[in-house]
């Protein structure tokens, strides 16, 4: 029996080597007999990426992490006998598992826009559509665009880039808007810190991506497409354009798409690594090449927006829905979800959890679900502390409110948002104002600068915050923040402006005490601000095996094999290495 | 169509923001980066009104939000005067002693915040300079980066090519900071110097030479008063005959 052995070449993996592995792979296989010589495919993201690189073996559905080219020979040997059982992973019982639906990141999953991401090789368009690719474009070719739209109105599907707007609505309403040229846009400049699950969806699937702009260019009207994506994502960008190319080939995309009569073609835009152009005006100004900054927004897009003409933006994940509704029917894909928010949504889940990735879930799970079953809760024997949802621009939820379910509009009502659906996982050695610091920081250097109460707002914001982390914060300056965090909300010109103050409102609202104890006791519980704590030797714990001074950077730490060591807190820097180095714990910080 | 600003009903254009049909009535609303004939740029938001409709206010900028028959506009709620309290203090923090944000601060009685720190510039980023040279037909200056680092400059803060040394920008703008040195010898503006256009009848300037020249082309330099005087001289010259 011939196998297929996929090796997950996501940009994780690859970064962890998987190149080497595929090579290996080829060249140990290429000296096996015919019958039994399996067949080496490149995949895109699995998902579990700090496992990676990730190896499957089909038909028998075994899944090896961690593969490095030295357990290529083993792997080789294994098929049709016993698995590697060294390269499978332990779940929390301590059991090896094969295959991944054993896997407890696995197990609850449910792939809806990552269907064919891990398993299609993404630069082979016959693969695509052997998983029943472009059968929805023809299924909506043979549709009246108003019916392709009541399917998607039907799904109950809301935008995936953060804003949530019903997909169907946006459709229907450019749809209506009389216009010789109408554009159809994908943005691709997913640009949260930790998100990734645009550009996995681009590196594993673009054919989804693509065909569900082309239903959507249907949908609406429109003739020309352009993909924004950003110029860091290489892969994704190759990816996106061989697909592009490919499509045109076989009709799929150019005059008379698959001899219809409906003509779209499309091409990509590289963004120029500017967060505020994943903001929809942004993105529009910077295609027409200017200066990458949001206009006002009381004249909607779908009326004048690319080039002043009718235009529909919509994001990577939203798009990859599109194909699957189509061909399964809106009323099958509302099914999955809850009452506002339909289907399901891809999380990048990252932080202090022992369990990171990529993963997919219907929508309506809740905080804990997603952080302790799937995440396997945090490493170590670390406490849990809140969740930060949304990106930049969302906010925090605390452990109270882990029993939430996740949609749009439980986690707007509770001070966050779902934005790109980013989760980051905090344990107790976060700071939360150091933490409100961080995404204001980032948001000061990542606002276009051109309304005052972004740009200004913003560094007022980071510079009492950088006070409160010193040391040197009011209690008057909590009431500052909140006045800043007012004026940004209502007054700023983007949604960007709009949301910046998240983070700092819910970290205000939920973990006030940890403020307030910055400020009135100069000192920070989680021990993160450097300004607020002391590294100490405690001497009784000393053992003076003299790790901590060998590992000091700055060479503060004396002391010997009679007497305990001790810290010099002038030429201290702070950088944590003595505590996390000493096998005592005899260092501790406060 | 009528609409109500804080009371007085005044008429307004279907095409109207709040602030274009206020200013026809001479009502004042606060604002610094707008002007009539270039393109808005939404930017300074010290314009922010609430609007009623169906008994809910919310905060708009004027300056970018239409007309409707009827409408009902506030111009100093208590929301209203915190955010233009703030945004005061912010534009304070940017451009310390600007006389243009002092006269808005006194009209509104806001005082400086401590607690913000003070910029060393007085450019409040409104962009008009930027839209006012864009108009006239030059674009040699355009706002450069981003985030807290922005500013106006010309392509690589070098002399720009296409400036023609009319110091529009300037007079457009809002805190009167950009600089602009004029001497016998000539205009400096933008690192730029420029020799300027000289009357071949009385000497008196005309403007800058590259100005002049975009302006009239070839033709030759003659100051507004000495073309005047020529005109009179030429129908003098025909009625005396």
């Amino acid at each position: 029996m011939s196998r297929e052995i996929l090796v997950c070449c996501g940009t994780g993996c690859l970064a962890n080597g998987s190149q080497a592995v595929v090579d290996e792979f080829r060249s140990v296989g290429a000296d096996m007999d015919v019958e039994i010589k399996p067949y080496i495919k490149k995949v895109g993201c699995n998902g579990f990426c700090e496992n990676g690189p990730i190896v499957t073996i089909l038909p028998d559905h075994i899944t090896y992490y961690k593969v490095r080219p030295k357990d290529v020979g083993d792997i080789l040997q294994s098929l049709g006998g016993e698995p590697v059982e060294r390269l499978l992973y332990e779940d929390d019982n301590g059991k090896r598992v094969h295959s991944r639906e054993e896997n407890p990141f696995y197990a609850t999953q449910l792939k809806i826009a990552l269907r064919n991401t891990g398993i299609v090789d993404p630069a082979n368009i016959e693969e695509y559509l052997q998983t029943g690719g472009y059968l929805g474009l023809k299924k909506a070719l043979s549709m009246t665009q108003s019916d392709v739209i009541a399917e998607i109105e039907t799904s109950g599907l809301r935008g995936r880039g953060g804003g949530g707007f019903p997909t169907g609505k946006k459709w229907r309403s450019c749809f209506q808007v009389e216009s010789d040229v109408k554009y159809m846009l994908c943005n691709g400049d997913e640009g949260d810190p930790g998100a990734f699950m645009d550009r996995s969806i681009m590196e594993g699937d673009p054919h989804s991506v693509l065909e569900g702009l082309i239903i959507g260019a249907y949908a609406i009207g429109a003739h020309i497409g352009f993909l924004y994506i950003r110029d860091e994502y290489g892969l994704a960008l190759t990816h996106v354009q061989a697909a592009i190319d490919d499509a045109r080939e076989r009709g799929y995309l150019g005059r008379n798409i698959l001899g219809s009569g409906f003509d779209f073609d499309c091409e990509i835009v590289r963004g120029g690594g500017a967060f505020v152009c994943g903001e929809s005006s942004a993105l529009m100004a910077s295609i027409e090449g200017k200066v990458g900054e949001p206009r006002v927004k009381y004249i909607r897009s779908v009326e004048k927006g690319l080039f002043d003409k009718p235009t529909v933006l919509n994001n990577v994940e939203t798009l990859a829905n599109v194909p699957y509704i189509l061909t399964h029917g809106g009323a099958e894909y509302a099914k999955l979800g809850t009452e506002g928010s339909k289907g399901t949504k891809v999380f990048s889940l990252v932080g202090k959890v022992n369990r990171t990735g990529l993963v997919e879930v219907p929508m309506g799970v809740t905080l804990r679900e997603l952080v302790f079953e799937i995440g396997g809760g945090i490493p170590g024997n670390g406490r849990f502390k809140a969740v930060q949802t949304g990106g930049p621009s969302g906010g925090c939820i605390p452990e109270s409110l882990m029993d939430i379910p996740i949609d749009f509009d439980t986690l707007k009502e509770k001070g966050s948002m779902m934005g790109s659906g980013g989760i980051i996982v905090m344990d107790e050695t976060t700071c939360m104002v150091d933490l409100a610091r961080y995404y204001v920081k980032f948001l000061a250097g990542e606002s276009c600068g051109k309304c005052t109460p972004c740009r200004e707002g913003l560094r007022c914001m980071l510079e009492i915050l950088n006070r409160i982390c010193d040391g040197k914060g009011e209690m008057a300056d909590l009431d500052l923040l909140e006045t800043l965090s007012y004026t940004a909300t209502q007054a700023s010109l983007c949604e960007l402006g709009k949301t910046a103050a998240n983070p700092v409102m819910s970290t205000i609202t939920y973990f006030r005490d940890e403020y307030e104890e910055h400020i009135k006791n100069k000192r920070c519980p989680a021990g993160a601000c450097t300004a607020l704590i002391e590294f100490t030797v405690i001497p009784e714990k000393c053992k003076k095996c003299g790790i901590c001074a060998k590992n000091c950077p700055v060479d503060c730490i004396s002391g010997d094999k009679n007497i305990p060591y001790v810290i010099d807190q002038q030429e201290c820097i702070k950088c944590g290495n003595c505590k996390a180095k000493c096998p005592f714990d005899a260092i501790v910080s406060e | 169509m009528r609409i109500q600003i804080d009371g007085i009903e005044i008429p307004a254009m279907p095409e109207d923001t709040i602030l274009q049909a206020a200013r026809r009535e001479d009502i004042f609303i606060p604002s610094l980066c707008y002007s009539d004939p270039t393109e808005p740029t939404h930017s300074c938001r010290i314009c922010m009104v609430e609007v009623v409709e169906g008994g809910i206010g919310r905060l708009v900028a004027s300056c970018a939000y239409k007309v409707k028959d009827g409408m009902e506009i506030l111009t100093d709620t208590k929301r209203v005067a915190q955010i233009r309290r703030t945004m005061l203090q912010l534009m304070y923090a940017e451009a310390p002693e600007n006389p243009a944000i002092l006269t808005l601060m006194e009209r509104y009685q806001v005082a400086s915040e401590p607690q913000f720190s003070n910029k060393d510039g007085q450019c409040i980023l409104c962009g008009l300079c930027v839209q006012t040279c864009k108009k006239l037909g030059s674009a040699a200056i355009s706002t450069v980066s981003r985030g807290t680092t922005k500013e106006v400059n010309t392509p690589y803060g070098n002399p720009a090519m296409s400036c023609i040394g009319c110091a529009s920008c300037a007079n457009a703008c809002p805190t009167k900071c950009i600089e602009v040195s004029d001497s016998e010898e000539g205009r400096t503006i933008w690192n730029k110097k420029f020799d300027w256009a000289r009357c071949e009848k009385c000497g008196a300037i005309v403007g800058t030479t590259k100005h002049y020249a975009l302006a009239n082309g070839m033709e030759p330099i003659i100051c507004p008063d000495c073309r005047q005087r020529g005109i009179t001289d030429l129908f003098a010259a025909t009625l005396g005959e």
